[in-house]
């Protein structure tokens, strides 16, 4: 087990930032969506940081450590909980700008930029710890991928009667 | 090999759910598929390292299998069994139904085993079952709040 440190610092307080800050916006901007889309927003998000970290960041692949310990904590958890918000947001943008099928690779390659924006800001205040070689730019091929997928997600939901 | 075995049952299990009767909306069904998964992905993890009763196997091939059964198709069996759940009419078969899923996916479990993917260090069969029941459980009262939810609908609402 690879302990980083032990003390309450920059990575506990950026997670809990935006956090705080990200479902504040969510609250605010809850109206544009039905309760089960809202809720499906952010589960996806929170469910993509928890698929990355509980996939490539585990040995035998072990690319990246989270937070303080290579193990499993709490604060681990609220940095998955944390990514919920920008799955929403996402998807909330896309339709406030009412954009079109073919905005959508401009659109993807924005949030891929501010992902990785993100990911540079956590990896600087010691929430990501790269191993084996791994890098930013690797994760920059994740973010397009999910992305893609969640947008095409949204755009089958659309055609439900139930997500409306 | 074990790659190939779980990404054939993945497939199997994702034809059987696409050509299922379904009475519960797409939407809903996502909802409790992440949410299981994420049970799923923090448990294991839990149980392998923090706790030290499971271990997976550190062969590349073994764990990319063991990845797609615990993301994959074990979510979707819990999908197959609520929406079955929701089409039988009887307690009788209901009881059969999750008898059944339990038995696959112990099933599974101990395809995990034979294939050198999952060994049991401070765990045993009994354990997995419970923790399967907890699984079903937790997705079908999911799923009972989520399909109470009222909509609120807004400008622009999707």
């Amino acid at each position: 087990m690879v302990r980083y440190d032990q003390s309450f610092d920059a990575n506990e307080i950026f997670v809990l930032m935006v956090t705080v800050i990200g479902y504040l916006a969510v609250y605010l901007a809850r109206k544009q969506f039905s309760f089960k889309m809202l809720l499906l927003c952010l589960l996806f998000g929170i469910y993509t940081g928890f698929f990355f970290d509980h996939t490539i960041s585990l040995y035998p692949m072990n690319y990246y450590d989270v937070n303080e310990v290579s193990k499993f904590e709490l604060f681990d958890f609220i940095s998955y909980v944390m990514y919920g918000p920008f799955s929403y947001f996402f998807i909330y943008l896309w339709e406030k700008l009412q954009l079109q099928t073919r905005h959508a690779v401009a659109y993807i390659l924005c949030w891929s930029l501010i992902g990785l924006l993100t990911e540079a800001v956590a990896h600087k205040v010691g929430i990501y710890h790269y191993r084996e070689g791994f890098s930013i730019f690797y994760s920059f091929t994740f973010y397009p991928i999910v992305q893609l997928i969640w947008l095409n997600l949204y755009w089958k939901l659309k055609k439900e009667p139930a997500a409306n | 090999m074990t790659v190939f075995i779980f990404t054939l049952l993945a497939l199997i299990l994702g034809a059987v759910y696409n050509y299922q009767k379904k009475n519960i909306p797409l939407i809903e069904n996502l909802i409790v598929f992440f949410i299981v998964s994420m049970l799923l992905m923090n448990g294991s993890t839990i149980l392998w390292l923090n706790l030290n009763f499971i271990k997976v196997s550190v062969s590349i091939e073994k764990y990319i299998a063991f990845i797609i059964c615990r993301n994959i198709v074990l979510p979707l069996l819990v999908l197959l069994w609520l929406n079955l759940n929701e089409i039988a009419k009887t307690f009788q078969r209901r009881v059969i139904i999750f008898i059944m899923v339990l038995l696959v996916s112990m099933g599974i479990e101990i395809l995990q085993r034979l294939l050198g993917m999952l060994i049991y260090n401070k765990w045993n069969a009994i354990f997995s079952v419970m923790l399967f029941c907890a699984n079903l459980i937790i997705s079908f009262y999911v799923w009972k709040i989520v399909n109470k939810q009222e909509r609120v609908k807004g400008v622009g609402s999707v």
